[in-house]
């Protein structure tokens, strides 16, 4: 085979891979908090709520967990503009992506909620705690605890999904990838450097995250 | 918008149209098992090699760690566009059907071997000991003792995988396989409503994963109280 | 010539020495029980006679011949000689009481499924276990569970026998349907190596009784002379306080 490696020609371009890796860590941090969001009245609603509630956040979950989100995007893109709302693709993708791990995060923030024992707060009331208090001093901590763990992999599992921009033409890592072996045509070069910068990316934020679960909340976590 | 939908339905349900997805989801279908089958296979041969402590087998236990670590962690679009990027000048006629399968199975052999690599360590060191005084040899020990119990510890987590990969084929389509969201995609451009064609794709994922996830959750509770 | 002898054997655990050079000798049927507090070294002893912890010096020798620990054919012979029963019963959960009785015999020495299971059968009814064939483990009580282990270390026709505390982790009232089974291997011509706390039991039955404390054999005599009349201080103390129970 006459292909000669040209790594260099794609080293040259680091910079503008790693701003890619930017947008990358931009997407899954919105599409993280975004998605919070949901997930807290989703979980909240499958605890707590009543039968319609519960029964409306199953079926979200169930929908978007069962399906790819690739579809849920296009979904929104294609249809929208029917019923009269258009989006720009980054737009798209954000709220495409958010409402898919809005799903995910109900059912981990569900998971923290419920695992909070009733004989800890039963405990807690008959020390005279206040509802307030029962809040803060049992339930919150114990609920971040359980949930930090499967919070950060979700997370690390974000920034990987937030590849699916890259097909709405959103400039974010693996965009910038197709862009640059579009015009070098060095293109196993290209994204093998952009495997290696993900596999960077997700390592960073792996053992960041477990770094900081076991300072602020004890937790151990294993990053390999 | 809704007038639409009701205009297009009947045109939209037409045989053909059915026949369609159905050899789509075909595809779909047939990227997930080959890519679960192999993936099973290598998997249990990784998580084999990985807990073995022979010396002759190190390079391998150390090419075989790479891979799973470095796989596990690369988005599955840049896996696709890795595999369609070698394989193209070395096998000029290969379908990208094939291309797509083998990135399935390069996914799901570095995920299923984590998941056999912890249903075979959930086996107590007992029965090993047990099996090891009455003369068991390392595959007698394996495939009679450690393996039927391993699979209570592996199915649920591997069922969840198999969701996953059913869903990351969806990106085949952008390779060009006429899988489900190829389909749905080729529908609409045929000037069906989108809600029609990616809700009527979204129904089959939804029938071929639902079921997986159900018998998963279903699984998880069953070990859970024995 | 002894049938099992031990001289001089070590075992360390990184920097820990478990075993500090133990020496002895045992006949062939003999009933030899090896008896100290907890830490001692008893245990770590039967898991290197029977291969499951390397030994860091020293040498074992089965009817004369030397056991190579490192060499995977020297401890399959072994092995075929020599059988353990754990403290945790160990038996294989996902196989029936039969199965898990008869599978060495078939998978491992290659006979013949029928006989292997005739044998297997009278042997479960030997330790009190015939009308259990198809039950699983986990249905099973310790006691009933630790008879059907002797049965199946039995099974393999082994010359030698360990037992490695098989009464300390079962219920009291289960203790004496296991020492009445270890009770009647005693007249078939199996060596057997006990490691016990029931002292009445190992004061009854044993040959020789070998007391252990830090690693080392600090006594080895009749049960007589370790229980009545030591000639170790350390013996001496171990049995006073023991039997006072």
């Amino acid at each position: 085979m006459d292909y000669t490696f040209q790594f260099a020609e794609v080293l040259k371009e680091l910079p503008y891979l790693l701003g890619g890796a930017v947008v990358t860590l931009q997407i899954a941090f919105i599409t993280f908090w975004a998605g919070a969001f949901i997930g807290i009245f989703g979980a909240i609603a499958k605890v707590y709520g009543g039968n319609a509630a519960r029964r409306i956040a199953s079926s979200y979950v169930i929908i978007f967990t069962n399906t790819p989100a690739l579809v849920q995007i296009f979904l929104l893109y294609y249809a929208l503009p029917d019923a009269g709302i258009l989006l720009g693709s980054m737009t798209a993708v954000l709220i495409g992506l958010t409402l898919n791990a809005g799903a995910y995060l109900t059912e981990i923030l569900r998971a923290g909620v419920i695992s909070v024992r009733r004989s800890e707060m039963e405990a807690a009331t008959t020390l005279g705690m206040s509802r307030l208090q029962l809040l803060r001093y049992v339930m919150l901590p114990h609920i971040a605890k359980t949930i930090y763990a499967p919070l950060s992999n979700f997370f690390v599992w974000l920034v990987l999904g937030s590849s699916l921009a890259a097909l709405f033409g959103v400039e974010e890592l693996t965009g910038r990838a197709i862009n640059i072996s579009t015009a070098n045509l060095r293109s196993i070069e290209t994204f093998t450097i952009v495997a290696a910068i993900y596999v960077v990316l997700t390592v960073l934020a792996s053992s960041s995250l477990a770094l900081v679960g076991r300072w602020a909340f004890r937790v151990k976590a294993k990053v390999f | 918008m809704f007038q639409r939908l009701i205009d297009e339905a009947p045109l939209f349900f037409n045989y053909h149209n059915l026949v369609f997805i159905l050899e789509a989801m075909g595809r779909t279908l047939g990227m997930t098992i080959i890519g679960c089958t192999v993936g099973f296979t290598l998997g249990l041969i990784i998580a084999v090699l990985r807990r073995s402590e022979s010396r002759t087998l190190l390079p391998f236990r150390a090419i075989a760690i790479a891979y799973v670590e470095t796989f596990r962690r690369i988005p599955f679009l840049v896996i696709l566009f890795i595999v369609l990027f070698v394989i193209e000048p070395l096998m000029p006629g290969a379908s990208l059907f094939a291309i797509a399968t083998v990135s399935v199975c390069l996914l799901s052999t570095a995920f299923l071997s984590e998941v056999i690599r912890s249903g075979l360590e959930s086996v107590p060191e007992q029965q090993i000991e047990g099996a090891r005084t009455l003369n068991f040899n390392a595959l007698q020990m394996l495939v009679m003792v450690i393996l039927p119990q391993s699979w209570k510890v592996i199915i649920p987590p591997a069922a969840a995988f198999i969701v996953m990969f059913i869903k990351d084929t969806s990106l085949a389509s952008q390779l060009g396989v006429i899988e489900l969201t190829f389909a749905g995609k080729m529908l609409v451009n045929r000037g069906f409503s989108p809600v029609l064609g990616f809700g009527a794709i979204l129904i089959c994922y939804f029938l071929l994963s639902y079921p997986l996830s159900r018998f998963a959750a279903y699984l998880e509770k069953r070990l859970a109280s024995s | 010539m002894p049938h099992l002898e031990i001289d001089n054997l070590s075992s360390a655990y990184g920097p820990n020495e478990v075993l500090k050079g133990v020496t002895l000798a045992a006949d062939k049927g003999e009933v030899v029980s090896l008896i100290g507090p907890s830490g001692s070294g008893k245990s770590t002893l039967l898991r290197v006679l029977v291969g499951l912890t390397r030994p860091t010096g020293g040498s074992v020798f089965v009817a004369g011949e030397k056991i190579d620990y490192g060499d995977r054919k020297s401890l399959r012979k072994l092995r075929d000689k020599m059988s353990i029963v754990f403290q945790q019963y160990n038996l294989f959960q996902n196989m029936t009481v039969m199965r898990n009785v008869s599978i060495a015999p078939i998978k491992i020495k290659k006979r013949p499924k029928a006989e292997a299971e005739k044998e297997a059968a009278a042997l479960l009814e030997k330790v009190g276990m015939a009308d259990k064939h198809d039950a699983y483990p986990e249905e099973l009580s310790g006691g009933q569970q630790q008879r059907v282990a002797i049965a199946r270390a039995l099974a393999t026709h082994p010359e030698i026998l360990l037992l490695d505390e098989v009464t300390s982790a079962l219920d009291p009232e289960r203790v004496n349907e296991v020492l009445d089974t270890i009770r009647t291997l005693t007249n078939e011509g199996i060596t057997l190596i006990i490691v016990s706390h029931e002292m009445a039991f190992v004061r009854e039955i044993s040959t020789r009784v070998a007391m252990m404390d830090e690693g080392k054999i600090i006594e080895y005599g009749s049960p007589g002379v370790i229980f009545d009349a030591p000639n170790e201080a350390r013996t001496e103390e171990f049995v006073s306080k023991i039997l006072k129970h």
